[in-house]
């Protein structure tokens, strides 16, 4: 008898170093993978600000240290979401149909829906694309960001659970999501359209269109691609490896759907976009007060736009404000601290808790592998605590400043780093220049190392008492004197940046993986990554072009959905879902800032209303990319012929037969 | 419990060709199969925009496998309408092969007796097809080891192999939470090859899946009898009126075997651990219940188990539809190989696992295997 007939010990016991070198090689394991993935953005962003831009990176201690913060998290996080979030999202949907019927599903999938908005409320994002919005200019839009948060998440929440709902209902089905997208799309379409058409509804269908896109966070997508998988399982279409897949893009449409039912039932309570006078004035007062949500805010609009004797005028003597004294800076201030924890508790811990009561309390099942569930939670505790505090530190504060340096690719910016201050200057120095229209211009000649030059003489420059003069030298724009140029640098800049904060982002990761699991490996996650991250760039391009030359959205929006469903009806069922549900993952985590970043560079020349339809852009043509890629691999399987044979008996054997 | 001696019958087709497949099965009254995704590979010459990299590359054709399970008389005709179906005569296509297995469980309803015919279609007699004997020669390797040895086996001429996904189970599962370091995806590899070459493809196969080393897999074959053999190695436009593949198969048929194309003369012995005192047990269950009786296994003395998620076709979804649509077609499927000696003693503490019973209702399915070498196993058994 061999050997191995003796039973094996119930729990293996391993030499204290040897599970040191496990743990050793499965962390350094882990880690690199986030290396890999985040060293193109990082070096990328140093790169072109340091040796394209020429602008030095400030905080470079700081940033460096928040890099790794973000690759240590990003490790934790993945490992956590795989651990836990995606193994629980699974079984919930593997248990739930069998136990609660579908009546119960479709409540447990609302719930989940609404609560992973509220977990994860992009809002901030939304926020921050529309902070140059001005509420005379865009009252119902300004409403929406400020007053009417609770509103627009709602909407966006509402969204998101019907979705959710809806989705899981067409997995169970095996329903083809093609008909979902031929009929959302145009419907969400016809309404931006018809959005666009009133003036106070305009401004806030970038806004729509980016919630559906930002609403799907690091948690909410793996945990739905997760559920998504689960119920396929049980519906057993064994054909379609993909049949999972869908929600997310559900999640990303209904929310742009229920955002601009929200616009257009408001907007007839809201004035029509105008100026700042007619917004202050006495006439429109109550309706100004609802667009700002209160007199307060109203004062402090009107403080910050209006000349002191008018605001005193309409609102009486202002109560005296007491500047707040600034602290010493800290490396970690706690506050910033604090509120990073509860970010990444916000984010975990009610998905979690929904999906623990939906197994322990509905379906009255023992977790399998429990520890690991747990050390799979506190895994993306961790690593989404430390991922976000090394994003505000690290990426987005290098993005934010490649962001703020951008605007030097087309105009002359001056460089106070480079500043000398000249002493023993007196206005008898001064040279006198006429401009075209008459005025004059004053000059003052300097002598440097490199030889004398006339330079233009700021008199706020200028301390008469001591007779110095600083001297703050300008840099020309980057890519030569034509505008336009720049502007082709900042789009080259945001494809790449696009590209490469794409390849980092978890949720495609997990998705990524998902799918080679399902597939067995055909459709390679590497594969996927590029193809997605080509097309981030892709949108990038498209959502900064419009900012900077001033593109109108809705033809934008219109063009690239219908490529987008011209080639989906002419793709097979998987590649249209892989494709579509790849429009709510790329704008997650690390996309997003940098989207931010670039935009505050950008949206100082651009004058316009709001910086929206960036994420939208981003999203719709990954689908485009996929759906290519799709047909790609669709015209290489095509060397092997499939054709149905006419005959009973099989083709090569026919011509034996008597 | 029941016992039922049974012909498994397994397909691998192209996932285009499963909906006819499966169109045939019902037609046929087979009520169940189970379905696993996997690839068949092959080799394509490097197309010209990409100037760097191998000669050729590998190329995955996204497949199913379905297993169906058959009265031993009604092999061939079942073989041979599945087969026509598809058309896996036609290289590229797919493969199938039956093997003799002895099915354990309660109230399995695998086909529909009034509709089955024992009778294979006219065609087959017409035609003189028959089965033939091949060895199913299958390597359990950790995940991302396939496509080496993938290649290896198209660079070499010996078979298109089949390639799918599981999960190990055995000493990891013994770790506590430390288990968690250690990858537990493994990537099944199996070709069909005459049995004249077995010998050598396994030779390759642990030389070049550096088997010898602990940790490093798991090798067995097992004997079916193949109707229909994948041979497209290479995805190539056809240069002759007829390509490589279909001269094979040509010759294969009119020399009634698949001998004449040894590779070797004489079965070599290999240098690592055999054994033919082995059996193959294969659990089948409802989503998550395999783990408790897999530990069940385990604690028996069987040394390890490979995890795969199958998919099952559902009898028939228009008898009661809001049943169907909620019941799961999700299915969990463990495959041990373990010595004959132990054989009672693991069907008993899988039954006692509750295998047979709510809410695992399974059955287990018993089978032959030869060499099983695991040069791993020293004194921890086997690992598949």
């Amino acid at each position: 008898m061999p050997d191995s007939v003796q039973p094996i010990p119930v729990s293996l016991k391993i030499p204290l170093r040897r599970k040191w070198a496990l743990v050793g090689s499965y962390a350094r394991d882990r880690l690199m993978r986030q290396v890999r993935a985040v060293a193109f953005i990082t070096a990328y962003l140093a790169l072109f600000q340091l040796f394209v831009l020429r602008a030095p990176i400030v905080d470079f201690a700081r940033i460096a240290l928040g890099i790794l913060a973000v690759v240590v998290g990003l490790a934790l996080f993945m490992e956590g979401l795989f651990l836990a979030i995606m193994p629980l999202g699974e079984r919930c949907g593997l248990r739930l149909p069998a136990r609660v019927g579908l009546g119960a599903l479709v409540a447990f999938a609302v719930v989940l829906g609404l609560t992973a908005t509220y977990a994860e409320p992009a809002i901030a994002f939304l926020k921050a694309q529309g902070s140059a919005t001005l509420p005379w200019r865009a009252p119902l839009l300004y409403f929406l960001l400020n007053a009417g948060v609770p509103l627009t998440v709602g909407a966006v929440a509402a969204g998101v659970g019907l979705a959710v709902a809806l989705g899981v209902f067409r997995s169970l089905r095996n329903w083809s999501l093609k008909p979902f997208l031929f009929t959302a799309v145009p419907l969400l379409l016809g309404l931006s359209w018809w959005a666009a058409r009133d003036p106070r509804t305009a401004a806030i269908i970038g806004l729509a269109w980016d919630s559906g896109g930002v609403t799907t966070g690091p948690v909410t997508v793996p945990l739905l691609i997760a559920l998504g998988v689960g119920v396929s399982r049980i519906a057993g279409r064994g054909d379609e490896p993909a049949g999972g897949l869908g929600v997310v893009t559900l999640a990303s449409a209904l929310p742009v759907l229920m955002v601009l039912l929200l616009g257009l039932a408001l907007a007839p309570r809201f004035p029509a976009p105008g100026d700042t006078d007619g917004f202050f004035s006495p006439a429109q007062h109550a309706q100004a007060v609802r667009v700002v949500g209160g007199e307060a805010p109203l004062r402090q609009l009107a403080a910050a736009h209006l000349p002191p004797e008018q605001v005193a005028e309409r609102f009486g003597a202002a109560p005296v404000s007491r500047p707040v004294p600034a602290g010493p800076r800290r490396f970690f201030p706690r506050a910033e601290a604090r509120a990073h924890v509860i970010g990444a508790a916000k984010a975990i811990l009610p998905l979690a808790a929904v999906l623990l009561v939906a197994l322990l309390a509905i379906v009255r099942e023992r977790l399998p592998h429990a520890d690991e569930v747990a050390l799979g939670l506190a895994f993306s505790l961790a690593g989404m605590l430390l991922f976000s505090y090394g994003m505000d530190r690290g990426l987005s504060s290098l993005g934010n400043q490649a962001g703020r340096s951008l605007p030097r690719a087309w105009e002359a910016t001056e460089r106070p780093d480079k500043a000398v201050t000249y002493r023993g200057i007196d206005e008898s120095l001064l040279v006198r220049a006429a401009r075209p229209d008459g005025s004059r211009a004053e000059f003052l000649p300097l002598v440097d190392k490199n030889g004398a030059e006339f330079v233009p003489f700021y008199r706020d420059r200028y301390d008469a008492a001591a007779r110095e003069y600083r001297w703050i030298p300008e840099q020309g724009p980057v890519a030569g004197d034509e505008a336009f140029w720049g502007y082709v640098l900042v789009l080259v800049f945001v494809f790449v940046m696009g590209v490469g904060a794409t390849v980092a982002e978890p949720s495609l990761n997990a998705l990524g993986i998902t799918l080679e699991e399902l597939t067995t490996g055909t459709y390679k996650r590497s594969f996927l990554i590029l193809t997605v991250a080509l097309g981030v760039g892709t949108g990038m391009v498209m959502g900064f072009g419009r900012i900077l030359f001033a593109w109108p959205i809705v033809p934008l929006l219109a063009g690239s959905y219908a490529l987008a469903l011209v080639l989906t009806w002419f793709s097979n069922e998987e590649f249209a879902a892989i494709a579509w549900d790849c429009a709510g993952v790329t704008t997650g985590p690390i996309t997003v800032p940098l989207v931010i970043a670039a935009g505050l560079g950008i949206g100082q020349r651009a004058g316009a209303a709001e910086a929206f339809g960036v994420v939208t852009m981003g999203s719709v043509f990954p689908i485009v990319a996929v759906l290519l890629s799709g047909f790609l691999v669709a015209a290489r399987r095509k060397s092997i012929d499939l054709e149905e044979s006419a005959g009973d008996a099989p083709a090569p054997l026919r011509r034996n037969a008597p | 419990m029941n016992r039922l001696e049974v012909s498994k019958i397994t397909c691998i087709a192209d996932v285009r060709l499963v909906a006819r497949i499966e169109a045939e099965a019902d037609r046929m009254g087979l009520r169940e199969s189970y379905s696993e995704r996997g690839k068949q590979v092959a080799l394509q010459a490097r197309p010209f925009w990409q100037p760097f990299g191998r000669r050729f590359l590998l190329m995955d054709a996204p497949s199913d496998l379905i297993r169906f399970y058959v009265p031993r008389a009604h092999e061939l005709a079942a073989m041979a309408r599945l087969a026509a179906a598809a058309d896996l005569f036609l290289p590229g296509r797919g493969s199938i092969f039956a093997e003799d297995v002895v099915l354990a469980g309660d109230g399995l309803q695998l086909w529909n007796e009034q509709r089955l015919d024992a009778a294979p279609p006219p065609w087959v007699a017409e035609t003189r097809l028959a089965p033939a004997p091949y060895e199913q020669i299958f390597c359990i390797l950790p995940r991302g080891r396939g496509d080496e040895l993938a290649r290896t086996f198209l660079d070499m001429g010996l078979g298109v192999p089949i390639v799918s996904y599981g999960e190990g189970m055995g000493m990891r599962d013994r770790l506590g939470l430390l288990r968690i370091v250690i990858p537990q995806e493994k990537e099944i590899l199996w070709v069909l090859v005459p049995p004249g070459d077995a010998d050598f493809v396994v030779d390759v196969a642990i030389r070049k899946g550096n088997l010898r080393e602990p940790g490093n897999g798991f090798i067995g074959r097992i004997p079916v009898r193949a109707l229909a053999v994948n041979s497209r190695m290479h995805l190539a436009r056809r240069r002759h009126v007829a390509t490589m593949e279909q001269v094979i198969s040509t010759l294969d048929q009119l020399r009634g075997s698949t001998d004449w194309r040894r590779m070797t003369s004489a079965a070599r012995p290999t240098d690592a651990r055999r054994s033919d005192e082995r059996i193959r047990f294969t659990l089948v269950c409802e989503e998550g219940a395999a783990a408790a009786c897999v530990h069940a296994a385990l604690d028996a003395g069987a040394g390890g188990a490979t995890l795969s998620r199958l998919s099952r076709r559902a009898p028939d979804p228009r008898e009661n539809e809001e049943e169907v649509a909620m019941a799961s077609h999700a299915r969990e499927c463990c495959d041990l190989v373990v010595p004959r000696a132990l054989s009672e003693t693991l069907e008993e503490a899988v039954a006692r696992a509750g295998l047979f019973e709510e809410p695992a209702n399974g059955f287990m399915e018993i089978g032959p295997i030869r060499d099983a070498i695991s040069a791993a196993g020293e004194s921890k058994g086997e690992k598949p």
